[in-house]
């Protein structure tokens, strides 16, 4: 009932918000109710356990679309956090916005009635897609993400926005659509399935004996099919461009959240893969990943542009996170302990990514330009967005003690040999690459190198307090988890 | 008896595809799309085994709704969204017409060539639905690549999208019903997006052209905000 309930409110919000046309405050008020109902089912449905246990899964015996086990309710409880602070950031946030771009010669930007709505869908579809038990209707949610945040990038209706948002639209849809030709093929290499069975279902794909060559190739368009919506390279084209077209809220939700949710597609068809296929598709997940990691290593050195830069990083991240969960999953049971790294992983990246995307729209919003290069002195024009800037370049290149830390280490340590050092060397070429960038943008004397602004916009405090307490709460649990590992 | 009209309908699927590569005249392709989604939603009443039970109510209201969208409502929507932009063909393919025509040639003939080693258990329904299936996707898929106009890469989607749901039906999967209408809504609301889109670019860039939507990239500093 939980699980129906946190799909479904999201949705009747969206419908309600569509008829505030014309009554923004109304529209506003609606949007927090919705993401505060949304967290409090999820808080619930971690209270209600089944028997004492944190899964109330769905069964061979009584199969339904829709359960909970332990990675959905991981991401589940992200999604939730996420779209909690990016509404509410984005109360301060679209004002602010639609004063200091009005006077620029922009078109009108979309009504606020049609944001909130397409906003409150995406968390109904996200929920749906993380509580899925069935690989379709996991399918015709993912595609159901696509539509209802591909209007939400061209908020302000720019040129550009409008190319990111066709770009966005044909290549995923193109890719989720040769998914589904996955699945298909999935359900073809089940072996000896009998006519009725709930053959999508999890709980008796988990049960089911696969012929290896069909799922190799069910495995394959799957992972290409998913992988494009979750940004890995080469199908990563569409993502830079919708990153930092988008607002701020939106590249956060868009980068915090629909990546893990395109995520737990994968992760669902890589617990299916039978024994004798496991090292092919484990080769499989290292090269993407780390193709992944070398692709966006090479775009972020040479980045004039902070928000694509966060974009390559999440390239980086899911490629990272996808090396991990081919060593947790296919590599025998006892590395299925490392399972709550991964979630740390999954964790610490979208908070710390979120936290920065919103900075990334102030500093976007102060300046007016997505330039690294006209960005200087962040410490002495904007002291604590400079702070936040920082901090979170910090924390998401994997800095001790940040969060980020600990799974890129258990990488490293349990990867072959090869693999390992390639990342390795990867991620300290990202390392140097985002620092330099962190470092260019803070310090030094605003209009010191040809280019730079030095009297950018004052921001009002409300628009810098959503970073600010996200970063605070990023930190407080950094110090916490790396004084744990001191005295455990 | 049965099995000769499903590979009647198949074969209009198939010249369908050949057409839709061939012609340039817009409204020409919307009306073939609208044939192939007809064609493409009645199929499952044809593979359906007649001599034993007459369809369930649930596979006549989903191939109907399916054929009414995909032959009727999508069509109507995209031919608005061209009609706004005042294009009536393509003019410059990035494959020529007579080029085209030999691709999807050599497409349709890989499919049949291919699909023999796929043993799919459809032999028993059709043998020629998984050959159909590849040659529609492949086909969907090289006019996205090959063509520019923004509404001709939509149909060209339309197009895969049907071929995905032909091979779907020749290897007999149920999703249920819930998820069968989920799908067709999917398809229904992206092809409603992407025509607003056609039409939103067509007003601010004037032209449907998705080559010379090249202003996003990575190093192209003139170009920033």
């Amino acid at each position: 009932m939980l699980l129906y309930l946190s799909v479904i409110i999201p949705f009747i919000f969206a419908l309600a918000i569509y008829f505030c046309k014309n009554r923004d405050s109304l529209a506003r008020k609606l949007i927090l109710i919705a993401a505060a109902l949304h967290a409090l089912c999820v808080i619930l449905i971690s209270c209600f356990k089944n028997n004492g246990k944190l899964v109330i899964e769905s069964t061979i015996e009584n199969p339904t679309l829709l359960g909970t086990d332990t990675i959905s309710w991981v991401i589940l409880a992200i999604t939730s956090v996420l779209f909690l602070f990016c509404t509410i950031h984005s109360i301060a946030w679209i004002p602010v916005a639609n004063k200091l771009e009005a006077g620029e010669g922009h078109s009108k930007p979309m009504s606020l009635n049609v944001f909130y709505c397409f906003m409150a869908a995406f968390l109904g579809s996200m929920s749906l897609v993380i509580l899925s038990q069935n690989l379709a209707l996991t399918w015709v949610a993912i595609e159901a993400t696509t539509l209802v945040s591909a209007p939400l990038i061209c908020f302000h209706r720019t040129k550009a926005s409008l190319e990111a948002m066709w770009k966005y639209l044909l290549i995923c849809s193109v890719g989720i659509g040769i998914a589904l030709f996955g699945t298909m093929l999935l359900v073809h290499s089940i072996v000896g399935a009998a006519h009725g069975d709930p053959i999508l279902n999890l709980a008796y794909l988990r049960e089911a004996s696969f012929n290896a060559g069909w799922f190799k190739a069910a495995f394959i368009l799957a992972f290409a099919g998913y992988g494009t919506k979750m940004g890995l390279a080469p199908f990563h084209t569409w993502l830079p461009d919708a990153h930092s077209e988008a607002p701020a809220m939106v590249s956060a939700l868009l980068s915090g959240s629909l990546l893990n949710c395109s995520f737990i597609a994968i992760y669902r068809f890589t617990e299916l893969v039978p024994v004798e296929i496991a090292s092919f598709c484990q080769n499989l997940m290292f090269a993407i990943g780390i193709l992944s990691v070398a692709v966006a290593g090479v775009f972020i050195v040479k980045q004039n542009d902070f928000k694509r830069m966060l974009a390559y990083s999440s390239v980086e991240h899911m490629g990272l996170i996808l090396i991990m969960t081919a060593i947790v999953l296919l590599s025998g049971e006892e590395k299925k302990l490392l399972l709550p790294i991964l979630f740390i992983h999954l964790f610490a990246h979208s908070m710390t990514k979120m936290t920065l995307f919103l900075t990334a729209g102030n500093i976007l919003l102060a300046y007016g330009t997505r330039a690294i290069t006209a960005v200087r002195g962040l410490y002495k024009t904007m002291p604590t967005t400079g702070k936040i800037w920082f901090l979170g370049i910090f924390l998401i290149t994997a800095c001790p003690p940040s969060l980020i830390f600990y799974p890129e280490f258990y990488l490293v340590m349990t990867a072959p040999i090869f693999v390992a050092i390639t990342t390795l060397i990867l991620l300290f070429i990202v390392f140097a690459g985002m620092m330099n960038v962190g470092i260019r943008m803070t310090n030094g004397i605003p209009g010191d190198i040809e280019g730079s602004i030095t009297e950018p916009h004052k921001l009002p405090r409300g628009v810098i307090a959503t970073p600010a307490i996200a970063m605070l709460f990023l930190a407080i649990v950094s110090i916490l988890a790396f004084f744990m590992n001191f005295f455990a | 008896m049965i099995t000769n009209s499903i590979e009647i309908i198949l074969a209009i699927i198939l010249l369908t595809d050949i057409v839709l590569v061939a012609s340039s005249r817009l409204f020409h392709c919307i009306k073939i799309t609208a044939i192939q989604g007809i064609a493409v939603g009645l199929l499952p009443l044809f593979i359906w085994d007649w001599s034993n039970s007459t369809p369930t109510l649930q596979l006549w209201i989903t191939s109907i709704v399916n054929a009414g969208i995909k032959g009727v409502l999508l069509p109507i929507l995209l031919s608005k969204a061209m009609r706004h932009s005042s294009i009536k063909r393509e003019l410059e393919p990035l494959v020529s017409y007579s080029a085209s025509v030999f691709i999807i040639l050599i497409i349709i003939t890989a499919s049949f060539y291919f699909s023999q080693f796929m043993n799919a258990p459809a032999t028993d329904i059709c043998r020629f639905t998984t050959p159909t299936a590849l040659s529609t996707i492949g086909a969907g898929l090289f006019m996205i690549i090959a063509r520019k106009k923004a509404i001709t890469q939509a149909l060209g989607f339309l197009m895969f999208e049907n071929g995905i749901s032909i091979f779907g039906n020749g290897i007999g999967i149920e999703y249920g019903f819930i998820i069968e209408l989920g799908i067709l809504l999917d398809v229904l609301v992206l092809v409603f997006i992407m025509g607003i889109t056609v039409f939103n670019i067509n007003r601010e860039f004037s032209h449907i052209d998705s080559d010379r939507l090249n202003q996003l990239g990575d190093y192209d500093h003139s170009k920033q905000k």
